[in-house]
C-alpha cells in the first residue's frame, strides 16, 4: 500500500515536473437550434486554434480534428448531440474550458 | 438589342466575367517539395483574395454575408484539407493540380452524400474554393471583382449575388449580360447600386471581346462595340443630358407628390436592406411601402434572432421619418433558406411559401411578428401579409398577431397598439374578393409583380414565353381599379409596391383609378413624381378611362407610352 502511494506520488510528482500530458476530456450537449454550422463551426476552428494543444471534437466514437473546419463540418452535429471536447498537450485543461464554454453558451445564438 | 435595365449611359472597356476553363492534366511529378511549394503558394494567393472579397463585403454588406467567406478562409487553412493533398502528392508522386481536385472531390462528396440539406450545400462552397485553388495553381486570374485596376463595363451571361455584391462603384460603369429582363437579379441589383445595365442581349458574349470598347445605353436599351467618333460624341452628349436631367429630378427630391389641382399621394420606396434607407431617402422618398423581410434571412446558415431582427426593422423606422410597411417573410418558390427544409416541389410558386409557411410554423411567424411590433415603438411601422389567398388565412395571421401583442404585453415591452395592419394583394382570388378583404384589413398593397404572373399564368423568367408578362394587359387594369376601390369602400389606402408602381407610363393610370401610395425602386421615384406633379387629377381620371377601353396590352401600352 505504502509503496504503491509513493509510486503515485513520484508520478504525480513527474508529470508536474514536467509541465504535465494532460488528456483531459469532457461531454458538452449542444443546444442551438441548427446544431453546427458554418458559424458556429468557425468560431470553435478559430477558438481551437489559439492552443498548443491537440484538440478534438467527437460525436458516437467518431473524433475529429478541432483545428480543421471540415473535420468539424463534416461531424454532423445537429441539436441536442452529446460532444465529446478532448484535449491533450500543454495546455489542455484551458483548451478544454474554453471549448465547452463556447458550446454551453449556444454560440451567441 | 436588349431591355434596358437601369437607367445611365456607361462608355469604357470591356471585362467579359467567363465561366473559367480549369483543364489540367494530371502528371508524374518527381519534385515532391517542389509541388508542395507550389501548392502552398496559390493557398496564400487564395488567401488573400479571399481576405480582400471578406473585407469588401463586411465594410458594405455587413458582417453576416462576410461569415461565408470567413469559412472558405478556414476552409484553405484546414490542416485536415492540406495534409491530405500533400501526402496525395508524397505518396502518388502526382502534381498539386490532381492531388488537390481529386482531395476536394472526396471532402465535397463527403459532404454532399449527407442528409441534412445544409451540408449539402456545403459541398459547393468547398469546391468553390477548391475552384479558386486550382486557377491559382494553373496561374489562371481570377478576375476581382473587389479589386479592379481599371474602369470596366461588365458583360456575363448573367451575374450572381455575390458577383454584384463584390462590385466596386469606383472601377465598375455599369453592366451587360445575355439573359434577364427588367425584373431579374441583374437588373435590380444595378437599379440599386446605380450602375446603367442592359440585359438580355443574347448575342452579348458572341460580339464582344475583352478590352474592346462599348457604350452601354442604359437608357434606350442599345449596346454599341468599338463605336465611331461621331457616335462617341453623340453618346457623351446623351450621357451629360442624362446626368442634367437627373440632377433636375434630384431638385424634385423635396417636393411633394402632388397634382397641379392639390391631390397628393405617398411616394415610397421598396427596400430590402437597412442600407437601400439612403438611397430612399436622396431620391426623395417619404417612406417605405415595401421592406423585404427575407434578405434578414438569406445567405446566412441559421434563423435571425429576434433581436437581430428588431434592430434592422428599428433601424429603417428611425431614420426614415415616415410610414416603415415592413412585409412578413415571404420566401419559397425562387428563394430557399439552406436552413429551412423546404419541400421539394413541382411548383413552388403555387406552393408551400410566404404566409403559409409563416402559418404553419408559427414559431418563425411569432418571431418575427415580436421583432417587428417592439420596431413600431420607434417610428411609424406598418404590417403587410404575402400572398394571402383567402379570408381564413387573414383572419389566422390576425389572430397570431393578437396572441404576440398579448406576449409583449404580459411582459412590459413597448409597442405601437394602433400599428396599421395590412396585405398584399398578389393572387387573382384575393383581388377578386378584395370587398370582403377589405372589412378586415388596414390597407392593401397590390404586389402586381406576381399578380401578373399568376393572373396570365406567365412564369416571367420563362424565355419563352416572357413576352406574355404583360404589366399593360387589360385584365391588369380591371384588377387594380377593383382592388383600390374595394379599399376605398372601407375607408382603407390602397397602394403598389410592385414595379408597375414605377413605371411612369402608368402613373397616370394608376392617379385616375385612385392609388394613394406608389412604393417603387428608390432610383424611379423622382420621374414618377416628375408625370405626377405635371397633371391634374381630372387629366387622370380622363387617362384612366379611356386606358381601360382598349382590347390588348399592346393597345393600352400604345396609349399610355404617348400621353
Amino acid at each position: 500500500m505504502t509503496i504503491n502511494i509513493i509510486l503515485l506520488k513520484f508520478l504525480n510528482l513527474k508529470y508536474k515536473l514536467f509541465g504535465g500530458i494532460e488528456m483531459v476530456e469532457k461531454k458538452v450537449v449542444i443546444k442551438n437550434e441548427t446544431g453546427i454550422h458554418a458559424r458556429p463551426a468557425s468560431m470553435i476552428v478559430q477558438l481551437a486554434n489559439k492552443y498548443g494543444a491537440e484538440v478534438t471534437l467527437g460525436k458516437d466514437g467518431n473524433e475529429v480534428n478541432a483545428k480543421s473546419i471540415m473535420g468539424i463540418m463534416s461531424l454532423g452535429v445537429s441539436k441536442s448531440t452529446e460532444v465529446t471536447v478532448k484535449a491533450e498537450g500543454e495546455d489542455a485543461q484551458d483548451a478544454v474550458n474554453a471549448l465547452v464554454e463556447l458550446l454551453e453558451s449556444g454560440f451567441g445564438e | 438589342m436588349g431591355t434596358a435595365a437601369s437607367p445611365g449611359i456607361a462608355i469604357g472597356k470591356v471585362l467579359i466575367l467567363e465561366e473559367e476553363n480549369l483543364d489540367y492534366q494530371k502528371k508524374t511529378i518527381e519534385d515532391v517539395e517542389g509541388e508542395k511549394a507550389r501548392l502552398h503558394d496559390a493557398l496564400e494567393s487564395s488567401k488573400e483574395q479571399l481576405q480582400v472579397i471578406k473585407d469588401k463585403v463586411e465594410r458594405e454588406m455587413g458582417n453576416d454575408k462576410a461569415e461565408i467567406f470567413q469559412a472558405h478562409l478556414l476552409v484553405l487553412a484546414d490542416p485536415e484539407l492540406i495534409s491530405a493533398v500533400e501526402n496525395k502528392i508524397e505518396n502518388e508522386k502526382i502534381n498539386a493540380e490532381a492531388a488537390l481536385d481529386a482531395t476536394v472531390e472526396q471532402f465535397a462528396t463527403l459532404f454532399a452524400n449527407m442528409d441534412n440539406d445544409y451540408m449539402k450545400e456545403r459541398a459547393s462552397d468547398i469546391r468553390d474554393v477548391g475552384s479558386r485553388i486550382l486557377k491559382n495553381l494553373l496561374g489562371i486570374d481570377s478576375v476581382n471583382l473587389a479589386a479592379l485596376d481599371d474602369e470596366v463595363v461588365l458583360i456575363a451571361d448573367d451575374l450572381t449575388p455575390s458577383d454584384t455584391a463584390q462590385v466596386n462603384k469606383d472601377k465598375v460603369l455599369g453592366f451587360a449580360t445575355k439573359i434577364g429582363g427588367r425584373t431579374s437579379h441583374t437588373a435590380i441589383m444595378a437599379r440599386s447600386l446605380e450602375l446603367p445595365a442592359v440585359v438580355g442581349v443574347s448575342e452579348i458574349l458572341d460580339i464582344v471581346e475583352n478590352g474592346d470598347q462599348i457604350i452601354v445605353d442604359g437608357v434606350d436599351g442599345n449596346i454599341i462595340i468599338n463605336p465611331s467618333d461621331d457616335q462617341l460624341a453623340s453618346y457623351n452628349n446623351k450621357a451629360k443630358e442624362y446626368e442634367q436631367r437627373k440632377a433636375r429630378l434630384a431638385e424634385l427630391k423635396d417636393l411633394a407628390g402632388e397634382t397641379k389641382d392639390g391631390h397628393r399621394v405617398e411616394l415610397v420606396a421598396n427596400i430590402g436592406t437597412p442600407k437601400d434607407v439612403k438611397g430612399a431617402l436622396t431620391n426623395g422618398a417619404e417612406g417605405i411601402g415595401l421592406f423585404r423581410s427575407e434578405f434578414l434571412y438569406m445567405d446566412r446558415d441559421s434563423f435571425p434572432t429576434e433581436e437581430e431582427q428588431f434592430e434592422a426593422y428599428k433601424e429603417v423606422a428611425e431614420k426614415m421619418e415616415g410610414p416603415v410597411v415592413i412585409r412578413t417573410l415571404d420566401i419559397g418558390g425562387d428563394k430557399e433558406l439552406s436552413y429551412l427544409d423546404l419541400p421539394e416541389e413541382m411548383n413552388p410558386f403555387l406552393g408551400y411559401r410566404a404566409i403559409r409557411i409563416c402559418l404553419d410554423r408559427t414559431d418563425i411567424f411569432k418571431t418575427q411578428l415580436r421583432a417587428i411590433l417592439r420596431a413600431s415603438a420607434y417610428g411609424e411601422v406598418k404590417i403587410m401579409y404575402p400572398m394571402i389567398s383567402a379570408l381564413e388565412q387573414l383572419r389566422a395571421s390576425n389572430e397570431i398577431l393578437e396572441e404576440v401583442k398579448v406576449e409583449l404585453k404580459s411582459e412590459n415591452i413597448d409597442f405601437n397598439e394602433n400599428l396599421e395592419v395590412g396585405m398584399m394583394i398578389e393572387i387573382p382570388a384575393a383581388a377578386m374578393i378584395a370587398d370582403i378583404l377589405a372589412k378586415e384589413t388596414d390597407f392593401f398593397s397590390i404586389g402586381t409583380n406576381d399578380l401578373i404572373q399568376y393572373t396570365t399564368a406567365t412564369d416571367r423568367m420563362n424565355e419563352n414565353i416572357s413576352h406574355l408578362y404583360q404589366p399593360f394587359h387589360p385584365a391588369l387594369l380591371r384588377l387594380i381599379k377593383r382592388v383600390v376601390e374595394a379599399a376605398h369602400a372601407e375607408g382603407n389606402w390602397a397602394g403598389m409596391c410592385g414595379e408597375m408602381a414605377g413605371d411612369k407610363r402608368l402613373a397616370p393610370y394608376l392617379l385616375g383609378v385612385g392609388l394613394d401610395e406608389f412604393s417603387m425602386s428608390a432610383v424611379s421615384i423622382p420621374e414618377v413624381k416628375d408625370q405626377i406633379r405635371n397633371m391634374t387629377l381630372e387629366e387622370a381620371k380622363e387617362i384612366a378611362q379611356k386606358a381601360l377601353t382598349f382590347s390588348t396590352a399592346e393597345e393600352v401600352e400604345a396609349f399610355l407610352s404617348n400621353i
